[in-house]
């Protein structure tokens, strides 16, 4: 189904719309919640109040990009499901190691979150990854988006673990220094 | 800025970029351990042709000439996509399966969608490992493992896709379910 016969349904409250967006989205919105909280029960739930907040967000929304709605809340919802669960001693896994390699990338330094401006810093990466080569651009996104592993990572690529990791370092290290001229790394 | 409230920030980035890292790369590297199986599928081409072909070293070929000359398939630096793989009893190959036996070809694994049913269904490529080992790959909603990310979300019977995502279910020719090896992903082709 088209995806705007599919948010007619939404607005018309006619309750088809979640199963018509199960069976197109489904399986996406499932991989996404799966690479963040690691178990196929927690990645259903998740995927589950996807669906309940496209409910509840259509209307009054009428999203351009369907798909592009949807992950998004998907990947909102696992990350606040994951920071639930780290806070009763489960979770981590991959998401810590993702975490982990992205705080290299803007150091706390003396400058607090709050003063950093969140669009303006989104538009500076935006601008830094639309300059990167597209394999480098795509295999952050699969970790830094998409949360994938390393492993999936390579396998995708055709390419082995270790140039990954090098390569994402590459990347990260290069994005600092993008960032650092810009005055974000103090 | 932690690397968490980083990685949260990079979930609003403009979706034409996260889009651009749904696709497949174009032509992905043989990775290593599919050499074996792609020399040894080309191994026995090369035996299959001096099986069936009477006097193939006569008539003043050498055999230089006879491993080169106009066999397809017997030259050992023989792709994947030149050898005929194709099983007769191959999901995917009969009028009765739904599919329409349009395949990809790689190196790696590939799948044709044989049936939608509430699950997936999927028949393993021949040259893939799963093949000789199950008739299809089944492939639920709930029986999901990892994901690689970029799982299509849509299927249709006939589309040749990429396996690349923890299969977990195998459906033997004689019934019995067994664990798949690991595979993963499932990416279109």
């Amino acid at each position: 189904m088209e995806d705007a016969a599919i948010i007619d349904l939404y607005w018309a409250r006619d309750s088809r719309a979640i199963g018509e967006t199960g069976a197109k989205y489904g399986v996406y919105l499932t991989g996404i919640a799966l690479n963040l909280l690691g178990l196929p029960e927690d990645a259903e739930e998740c995927v589950s109040d996807t669906y309940l907040a496209a409910w509840n967000a259509m209307p009054p929304e009428r999203p351009g990009i369907l798909r592009a709605f949807l992950g998004r809340i998907a990947r909102n919802l696992a990350l606040d499901r994951l920071k639930r669960l780290r806070a009763k001693k489960r979770g981590g896994g991959e998401p810590r190691l993702i975490f982990d390699e992205l705080a290299e990338v803007i150091p706390g330094g003396d400058r607090p979150e709050a003063a950093l401006d969140r669009k303006e810093l989104l538009r500076d990466i935006e601008s830094f990854l639309r300059a990167e080569p597209e394999r480098a651009r795509n295999m952050f996104l699969r970790r830094y988006w998409y949360a994938d592993s390393v492993a999936a990572i390579a396998l995708r690529y055709g390419l082995r673990e270790n140039a990954v990791s090098a390569q994402l370092m590459r990347t990260r290290n290069k994005l600092r220094r993008y960032l650092t001229e810009r005055g974000y790394v103090i | 800025m932690t690397g968490e409230a980083l990685f949260a920030l990079l979930g609003d980035l403009d979706q034409a970029l996260v889009d651009g890292a749904e696709a497949l790369p174009e032509r992905r590297r043989t990775r290593g351990r599919f050499r074996p199986v792609l020399l040894a599928a080309a191994a026995c081409a090369v035996l299959a042709i001096l099986t069936v072909t009477p006097g193939l070293f006569h008539a003043g070929r050498t055999t230089e000439d006879s491993m080169s000359g106009g066999n397809a398939g017997a030259d050992m630096t023989t792709k994947p996509e030149d050898v005929n793989l194709q099983h007769p009893d191959a999901p995917g190959t009969s009028a009765d399966d739904g599919a329409t036996g349009d395949r990809a070809e790689d190196e790696g694994f590939f799948a044709v969608i044989v049936s939608l049913t509430p699950e997936l269904t999927v028949a393993p490529a021949e040259n893939s490992p799963l093949w000789g080992q199950a008739e299809r790959v089944i492939l639920t909603m709930t029986d999901r493992a990892p994901a690689a990310g970029g799982m299509p979300e849509e299927l249709k019977p006939g589309e040749t896709v990429w396996i690349s995502c923890p299969l977990r279910t195998l459906i033997r020719r004689d019934g019995a379910t067994l664990e798949a090896p690991t595979v993963y992903g499932i990416y279109r082709s």
